[in-house]
């Protein structure tokens, strides 16, 4: 019998605004880690700084709260360490496509098997409402002093661009769609992104539930024969434009669902058991590295080419 | 007889086969019992500029290198216009006489700057800006000249080993390196080891390179005749002996402490460090380790990352999920992971940092010595941020500073600060099983539950100030860089603040306490001699020499070197600073940041410095000159400017 | 339509080893890119001597759009460039030979 969402839940006040998108996203996080059966201290939220940072705080597990745009890096870091953790990094649109897309973008490079969540509301909330990097141009939120001048940013593009498998789009108030993307993203062996649309309602008074409301629908409700699986190049290929059209889909209409998804890459972790070959047995976290308090190796001889024997002149 | 003490230097441009040459040199030395000490001199470029290798060679490890040199290489007409008034008088010039009508303005790679002072210095003697000039000027200073017709040597090589010859960089110094250790006294046949040895593997490189050995030999022979005598053997014939530089000793340091987790992003000089680990990451258990944990082979992974940002906080997530982690970078690097020094201090993850220092500000001079990150190592980060910074005064401490560093951090979960420099970076020695002897290092990990119970709290407040560690996915829990509660749960109360400042401040005084206060400071040499030397970091081998120096010019002091700047061995360095008459700091650093330290903290002013600022290697000649000068007129400040 | 105009070929203006028939002079050598008495031939797969010459010598032709090696500035420059270089008594050929070998002489500088 799987735990009750009730049991990722913690004694930390929630302290978003009322109507605030991210209430949906815990939902939607700790159902799926529910349904998962996913043990509390096997689970490890690492998340950004931003409003959305303090998930971390609010779904039991073995987490993290680290700095603005680095929960992909650390992730990344408590993954390889302890590849057996389930391993979720999270943040908001200026978190992970602003101030940290360089680490957006690298993990895909690596296909890390973590899942990204970005909690995407277009607004930087903590700090009073400026616009995010998923904001459109020429739109004047009610915080700002004038239109935004920067173009938006397509994050599942640019994740698809980056190499990860795993590519979906939920909407926050949709808890029980958005949880299943979540948990398929857990579940895929790679590096997976769920975007989230989540109207932030004291800032973003353009974009709000009524906007994207309008717009949404769901791939697999609208387009019955949608399949983004690829498992091989011949499929990559054939699906390719159907797909792209999806990722590039966005006005007034946005397609919800999983968008890409890519079985046949190995990730990073299969790639470095290849080197050593014991890793996933002895993982950087969880090996000896002394016998009784001694290190475990000689350098004279596991460093033997630097060595001269001079006896041989 | 007095003790052999040699010392050259083989120049050329980058890529030219100077690397080989220098290794050649080392390891015939080496071969032939002798304990050696080589740095490499480039500048950040890829191919093209000058390039030098100095190599000193005695029966015990030299302490430093030092211009004049015995001999130099000189192969192209740049080497010849930077070194030729870099040698004694009676020692060799070893150069290639096809290149002596080079116009210095033809040589583009050269700096204007050396080509305006050599034009002047030329035109003052009335000869011309060619070549040729620095020869003759060599000649006048007593300087033995050796020229070699290196086309025509080249030329009988492609005859004798015909099609097979492709290296043509490393015939070339090969030929020029012999010449000039056979007329030193190094028996050709050693040479023709060394070379065997350098090129292992690759038969056909070894052929054709000690065939240009022979030649070189013949043609210096009869030319020049032999050598006045042959350099005697050293007394280190049949030891085991490992050759390797600074970079090389911390990678072998860090994994035989344990580390299971490297993440870096590529930087001079830091990335040779991380390069050389990554060859070895899956490594051979020593017969004991393997029996005891029944698994022959283990590993350590290495990441190269998309910047430092991604380098250090990968290392931090690997160590909060119970890997022994650490990053490796050098200034800019640095700069870059201050804002995740304060995290890991903040949310207590232990880390090192080994810091490659180069001349800066800003990129600087990526390729040369300087010592000018230390009060960026102590105040690096935001807020209050302590952290232990430990410096390296040469090879050995490198190697067991690495393993200490990982369990001072592990210990007492906290950021270490590990900082070296360009010089040991890329300087090689002879090092004897005695030295590195993985065996005489503890690995301690700290208190650690692997298996925490219910009620075990991240960040619980104890009197020593060390909340014990569990890591990542033991028990749900939470690490952050929020103010917190115990269990790590943000809060801003203004009691439990005062209470989590103050625990984190009794972690450091415990640290203090805990860390014995020879390692904190060494007061090496007489320790009721009236003067003493104070400085930190590589030029510790380079002031002991001074001392000996100094002691035979009828100067006696000591030196007190700072291996532990935080936390600041407050008692330790004031006992030995108030006990002399005179008191000297030696930095490579402009803000003199060590005398600044040793003011804040102690009260102490030091009132005279030595500094060098200019790039190249500290010497052991111009620190003894410098100190003269400054007994002899009380100068406040000497600035030191050997180097080429 | 455009049409395709030949490339501008001019010899290489006469300094006095021009007209000798030597590897320095030929299209199909390059120097050593540190040591330039000794070079590659591209002809024939091998290092000869600058001052050897055989049966295939063909002189360097300059073309303006196409890339040459200056040895004595130790860079790369365009065909156009080559006269003023060339005017400056400096040797420029075809490109450049390095050992194959030459990263083990190399070192991390930035």
């Amino acid at each position: 019998m799987a735990r009750s969402w009730m049991e990722y839940r913690t004694p930390a006040w929630v302290q978003w605004c009322p109507g605030c998108g991210n209430f949906g996203i815990l939902a939607a996080i700790q159902r799926a880690i529910s349904e998962l059966d996913i043990e509390p201290k096997k689970l490890t939220v690492v998340s950004g700084i931003g409003c959305s940072g303090r998930s971390c705080y609010y779904i039991k597990g073995s987490n993290m709260h680290v700095l603005h745009g680095r929960a992909i890096p650390v992730a990344t870091g408590i993954k390889l360490a302890n590849p057996s953790q389930t391993v979720i990094a999270l943040g908001g649109d200026g978190d992970m496509l602003g101030i940290g897309v360089e680490h957006f973008v690298s993990v895909g490079r690596r296909n890390i098997d973590i899942t990204v969540i970005v909690h995407d509301n277009a607004v930087y909330g903590l700090t009073k409402g400026q616009a995010g990097p998923t904001l459109p141009a020429w739109i004047q939120t009610k915080a700002l002093p004038g239109p935004n001048l920067h173009d938006n940013i397509n994050p599942v593009l640019l994740a698809f661009a980056s190499g990860y498998t795993f590519i979906a789009r939920g909407y926050a108030y949709h808890v029980e769609q958005t949880k299943e993307l979540i948990k398929q993203a857990i579940e895929h062996k790679g590096t997976s992104l769920v975007q989230i649309l989540q109207p932030c309602p004291t800032y973003n008074n353009i974009m709000t539930k009524q906007w994207y409301e309008e717009r949404i629908y769901y791939l697999n409700e609208e387009e019955p024969d949608w399949d983004p699986v690829v498992s091989t190049h011949d499929e990559y290929i054939a699906k390719m434009p159907r797909i792209l059209m999806k990722l590039v889909e966005w006005g007034d209409k946005i397609p919800l669902g999983v968008l890409y998804r890519n079985i046949a890459k190995d990730t990073f972790e299969e790639r470095l058991s290849k080197i050593i070959l014991n890793y996933y047995e002895y993982p950087p976290g969880r090996r000896p590295i002394e016998v009784e308090g001694k290190p475990l190796i000689d350098p004279w001889t596991v460093f033997k080419e630097k060595v001269v024997e001079t006896q041989k002149i | 007889m007095k003790e052999p003490d040699i010392l050259f230097l083989i120049g050329g441009p980058q890529g030219g086969g100077i690397e080989s040459a220098g290794q050649i040199a080392l390891k015939t030395l080496v071969l032939k019992g002798y304990s050696v000490l080589g740095t490499r001199d480039y500048k950040s470029n890829i191919m093209g500029a000058h390039s030098y290798y100095t190599i000193r060679a005695r029966f015990s490890r030299p302490g430093a290198i030092r211009f004049p040199v015995d001999a130099v290489v000189a192969l192209d007409a740049e080497s010849i216009l930077t070194h030729f008034t870099d040698v004694k008088p009676g020692g060799l010039f070893v150069y290639d006489s096809g290149v002596l009508k080079t116009k210095i303005d033809s040589i583009q790679p050269m700096e204007k700057a050396l080509k305006d002072r050599l034009k002047e210095l030329f035109a003052s003697k009335g000869l011309p800006p060619i070549t040729e000039s620095a020869i003759k000027i060599a000649e006048e200073n007593g300087v033995k000249l050796v020229p070699l017709p290196l086309r025509e040597l080249v030329r009988k090589l492609a005859e004798k080993t015909g099609a097979s010859l492709t290296s043509v960089s490393k015939a070339v110094n090969t030929m020029g390196l012999t010449a000039m250790m056979y007329l030193m006294g190094v028996e050709p046949r050693c040479v023709e080891k060394g070379i065997a040895l350098h090129f292992a593997a690759k038969k056909k490189v070894v052929n054709i390179n000690v065939e240009a050995a022979r030649l070189a030999v013949e043609y210096v022979e009869s030319n020049f005749g032999g050598p006045r005598e042959t350099l005697p053997d050293g007394p280190h014939r049949g030891k085991k002996v490992m050759l390797a530089t600074g970079n090389d000793l911390v990678a072998m340091g860090k994994l035989a402490g344990g580390l299971t987790f490297q993440s870096y992003y590529p930087i001079t000089p830091a990335s040779d460090e991380a390069i050389y680990m990554e060859r070895f990451r899956y490594y051979e258990l020593s017969n004991d380790a393997r029996e005891k944990l029944g698994v022959p082979k283990l590993g350590t992974v290495i990441v190269q990352t998309e910047d430092e940002l991604s380098a250090i906080m990968m290392a931090l997530g690997a160590a909060a999920a119970g890997a022994r982690a650490s990053t490796s970078t050098s200034g800019p690097g640095f700069a870059l992971m201050n804002e995740a020094i304060s995290l890991a201090i903040m949310a207590e993850i232990p880390v090192v940092l080994t810091i490659w220092m180069r001349g800066g500000p800003s990129t600087g001079l990526p390729t040369k010595e300087g010592q000018q990150d230390l009060l960026h190592a102590m105040f690096s980060g935001h807020g209050d941020n302590p952290k232990i910074v430990l410096a390296s005064g040469d090879h050995v401490e490198a190697f067991y500073d690495a393993i200490k560093a990982l369990n001072w951090a592990e210990k007492y979960q906290t950021p270490v600060v590990h900082l070296l420099d360009k010089y040991l970076a890329s300087t090689t020695t002879s090092l004897y099983p005695d030295e590195i002897d993985s065996s005489k290092a503890t690995i301690e990990r700290g208190v650690r539950v692997d298996d925490p119970s219910e009620d075990y709290k991240r960040y619980a407040i104890t009197e020593n100030g060390i909340s014990p560690f569990a890591p990542i996915g033991a028990k749900d829990m939470i690490l952050t860089g929020l103010e917190h509660t115990e269990e790590g749960f943000p809060t801003e109360d203004p009691v439990i603040r005062d209470e989590m400042m103050a625990k984190r401040r009794r972690k450091f005084e415990t640290i203090a306490r805990e860390i014995p206060p020879e390692e904190k400071v060494v007061l090496h040499g007489d320790p009721d001699a009236k003067i003493t030397l104070v400085s930190w970091g590589s030029t510790k081998p380079i002031i002991l020499e001074a001392l000996k120096l100094l002691e035979e010019k009828g100067v006696k002091a000591n030196f007190l070197q700072i291996r532990v700047f935080y936390p600041f061995p407050v008692k330790e360095v004031l006992d030995v600073l108030t006990r002399a008459e005179t008191v000297i700091n030696i930095e490579q650093n402009d803000l003199l940041q060590a005398a600044f330290l040793i003011r804040g903290f102690t009260g102490f002013t030091i009132k005279h410095h030595i500094k060098k600022l200019n790039g190249r290697a500290l010497w052991d000649t111009e620190v003894v000159q410098a100190v003269l000068e400054i007994l002899e007129t009380g100068k406040e400040e000497v600035v030191v400017k050997g180097g080429a | 339509m455009v049409m395709n105009r030949p490339p501008e070929e001019r010899a290489m203006p006469g300094d006095d080893l021009n007209n000798e028939r030597s590897c320095r002079t030929c299209r199909y050598w390059r120097p050593h890119v540190h040591y330039t008495f000794i070079g590659y031939c591209s002809l024939h797969y091998r290092l000869t001597m600058e001052d050897y010459s055989c049966d295939s010598w063909e002189q360097i032709k300059i073309i303006d759009h196409e890339f040459y090696w200056c040895s004595t500035c130790k860079t790369r420059i365009m065909g156009v460039e080559a006269a003023i270089h060339l005017k400056e008594g400096h040797r420029v050929h075809k490109g450049a030979y390095i050992d194959p070998d030459v990263r083990e002489e190399l070192y991390s500088v930035f």
